[in-house]
C-alpha cells in the first residue's frame, strides 16, 4: 500500500521508534491479540499507487500494531529508508508496481542489498493470484522477499509477517520460505485423518497433502471415521469435514473427544495402564475443520464441539500452514 | 520445435481464455501444481473423477426432481455435492449455479430448480468439453516431444 504523504512521513520518523531489529522466537499464542504484541515498535513502508487499495492494506497491517507509512512508487522507498533515525524493517510492494517496471524492480533490490543497514528491511509482494506470483518468483528468490497473497486476511498476513521474522514460530526461524517447503517440513512422514463424503475431495486433499509428504488416510463419513480414532492410535492429525450426511464433523468430533475423555480419565485412576495407550496419558487428536464457507460463526461452533481450528476447501496453502504449525514442529534436524 | 512451440502457445492462450471466460478458476491452478513426479497424472485423475461423479449427481437429480413429491432435502444434499467437487477443482460457473440451485432449493421452488438443473447440465457439459480440449493439447505436446507449459 503507498500512500503518498510526505508530512506524515516526517512527523512519524522524527519520534524516533524504537525498532527491535532482533529477530526473537517466540512460542505461538493462539490468541490473536497476542500476535500484535509481537509486532509493536515495527514499522511498514508500502509501495502502491492506488490510494483506495493502500488504505485497505494500511489499515489490515495497523491493526497488527505496525506503523503504516505509504508511498507511490519504489524511487520514493529510499528517502524513507535511508534517513538517519528511521529503522522502516518492511516494505510491501503491490505487485503491479513490482510488474511494471522490470528494471526498476532489479534495480530496487539492488539498492536495498548496497543500503548498508544492520539489518536490511525485509521486502514482500502483494500479489492477489498464484499466477503474478510466479512472475514474480523469481525476485524472491533473489533477495529477503515473501509473497503475501491478498484479499488481506489478519491471521493471515499476521502469520506471513510472522514466518518472515522468524517470531511466533515455536523456535524456528523461516525467511520467506515457500509455504509449500515449509509444509513440507511440518507435514513430513505425519498420519492424517481426512474425512469427507465427497470423493473427489478427498482426491484432492490426498494429493495436497501427499505433495507434502504427509501419510494420510481417508474416510467417507464421520460413522467410519471414529473407530479409527479409538485410542490408542497412531494418527497425528484429523481433518473432519463439516457438512456430511447421517453424522456431521461436529457430531462425529464430540464423540471422540468423550472417547479421549473416557480414556484419560481411567489412565489417571489408574484403571488402565499408560502402557496399554503408547505411554500417552492426554490423548487430544488435534482436529481440524475443512469448511468451504468460512465464516466466523463456524468457527465458534468449532471450536465448541472441540475441533482444533479450520482450514478452508480445497486448502489454501498459506492457512494450512498456520493451522498445522500449532501443533506440528518440524523435526530439528530439517531446520531449512 | 517449431510445431512444439506452437502447440504450447495454442495451449496457453487457450487456458487463458477459460479463465477468462470464468471457466475455471485459481483453485484449477493449485492442482496443476500439485502434479508432479510423485503425482504424475494428478489433474487428469481428479478431473476424471470429477466427471465421474458429476454424471452420477446429474442422473440422481433429474431423478429427483422428476418424482411427484419432491424430497427438496436430497434434492439439496446431491446440489451440495456438485458443489463441493466443483469447487476444488475450480469449475467456477458449475459451482455457480449450484449456489442458486440451493437457494432454489431452500425456497422449495420446484420450477427455480427445474431451470437450474437445466443451467448446470449445460455448464457442466461445457466445462467438461473445455477440459477434455485441453487435455488434448497437452497429449499432442507431449507426444511431440515438448513438455507441458505451466
Amino acid at each position: 500500500m503507498l500512500i503518498a504523504n510526505p508530512s506524515k512521513v516526517t512527523t512519524v520518523f522524527s519520534g524516533g521508534c524504537s525498532i527491535s531489529n532482533e529477530y526473537k522466537c517466540q512460542p505461538t499464542n493462539n490468541q490473536s491479540n497476542a500476535v500484535s504484541s509481537e509486532f509493536q515498535g515495527m514499522a511498514a513502508l508500502v509501495v502502491d499507487p492506488n490510494p483506495v487499495r493502500a488504505k485497505v492494506s494500511r489499515h489490515h497491517i495497523q491493526r497488527l500494531g505496525i506503523h503504516v507509512e505509504v508511498t507511490s512508487d519504489l524511487n520514493q522507498v529510499f528517502s524513507g529508508i535511508s534517513s538517519g533515525n528511521t529503522a522502516i524493517n518492511r516494505v510491501l510492494v503491490e505487485h503491479d508496481v513490482w510488474d511494471k517496471d522490470s528494471n526498476l524492480s532489479a534495480l530496487f533490490v539492488n539498492k536495498l542489498k548496497k543500503l548498508d543497514l544492520e539489518v536490511p528491511p525485509k521486502l514482500f509482494l502483494l500479489a492477489n493470484s498464484i499466477s503474478s506470483t510466479r512472475n514474480s518468483a523469481a525476485i524472491s528468490g533473489v533477495y529477503n522477499s515473501t509473497v503475501i497473497m491478498k484479499p488481506l486476511r489478519a491471521g493471515m498476513l499476521a502469520a506471513s509477517l510472522q514466518r518472515a521474522l522468524g517470531v511466533g514460530n515455536k523456535g524456528v526461524c523461516q525467511n520467506g520460505e515457500h509455504p509449500s517447503l515449509s509444509l513440507r517440513s511440518l507435514l513430513r512422514g505425519r498420519k492424517i485423518l481426512v474425512v469427507d463424503d465427497n470423493n473427489v475431495n478427498l482426491r484432492v486433499a490426498a494429493g495436497a497433502l501427499k505433495k507434502y509428504g504427509a501419510d494420510m488416510v481417508c474416510a467417507d463419513s464421520g460413522k467410519s471415521a471414529i473407530p479409527l480414532l479409538k485410542p490408542p492410535h497412531d494418527f497425528d492429525a484429523c481433518f473432519m469435514d463439516i457438512q456430511m450426511p447421517e453424522m456431521d464433523g461436529f457430531e462425529a468430533t464430540g464423540i471422540i473427544r468423550e472417547m479421549e475423555r473416557n480414556v484419560n480419565s481411567r489412565i489417571q485412576h489408574g484403571e488402565v495402564s499408560v502402557e496399554a495407550y503408547a505411554n500417552i496419558s492426554n490423548w487430544h487428536l488435534p482436529i481440524l475443520a475443512m469448511t468451504a464457507d468460512v465464516i466466523q460463526a463456524t468457527h465458534e461452533e468449532c471450536l465448541r464441539c472441540g475441533m482444533d481450528g479450520h482450514v478452508s476447501k480445497p486448502f489454501e496453502a498459506e492457512q494450512l500452514y498456520r493451522e498445522v504449525s500449532r501443533f506440528f514442529q518440524p523435526p530439528p534436524e530439517q531446520n531449512q | 520445435m517449431d510445431g512444439v512451440v506452437q502447440l504450447q502457445r495454442q495451449l496457453l492462450d487457450y487456458t487463458t481464455q477459460l479463465f477468462q471466460e470464468g471457466f475455471l478458476n485459481d483453485q484449477f491452478t493449485q492442482l496443476q501444481q500439485l502434479q508432479d513426479e510423485t503425482n504424475p497424472d494428478f489433474v487428469v485423475e481428479v478431473v476424471s473423477l470429477f466427471f465421474e461423479d458429476s454424471e452420477r449427481l446429474l442422473n440422481e437429480l433429474a431423478n429427483t426432481l422428476d418424482q411427484q413429491s419432491i424430497d427438496f432435502r436430497k434434492v439439496d444434499s446431491h446440489v451440495h455435492q456438485l458443489k463441493g467437487s466443483s469447487s476444488s477443482i475450480g469449475a467456477q460457473r458449475v459451482q455457480n449455479v449450484c449456489i442458486a440451485f440451493r437457494n432454489f432449493c431452500d425456497a422449495q421452488n420446484t420450477e427455480g430448480c427445474l431451470k437450474c438443473l437445466q443451467q448446470v447440465k449445460n455448464e457442466y457439459a461445457l466445462v467438461k468439453n473445455k477440459l477434455e480440449t485441453l487435455f488434448q493439447l497437452e497429449q499432442q505436446i507431449l507426444a511431440a516431444g515438448g513438455s507441458i507449459p505451466m
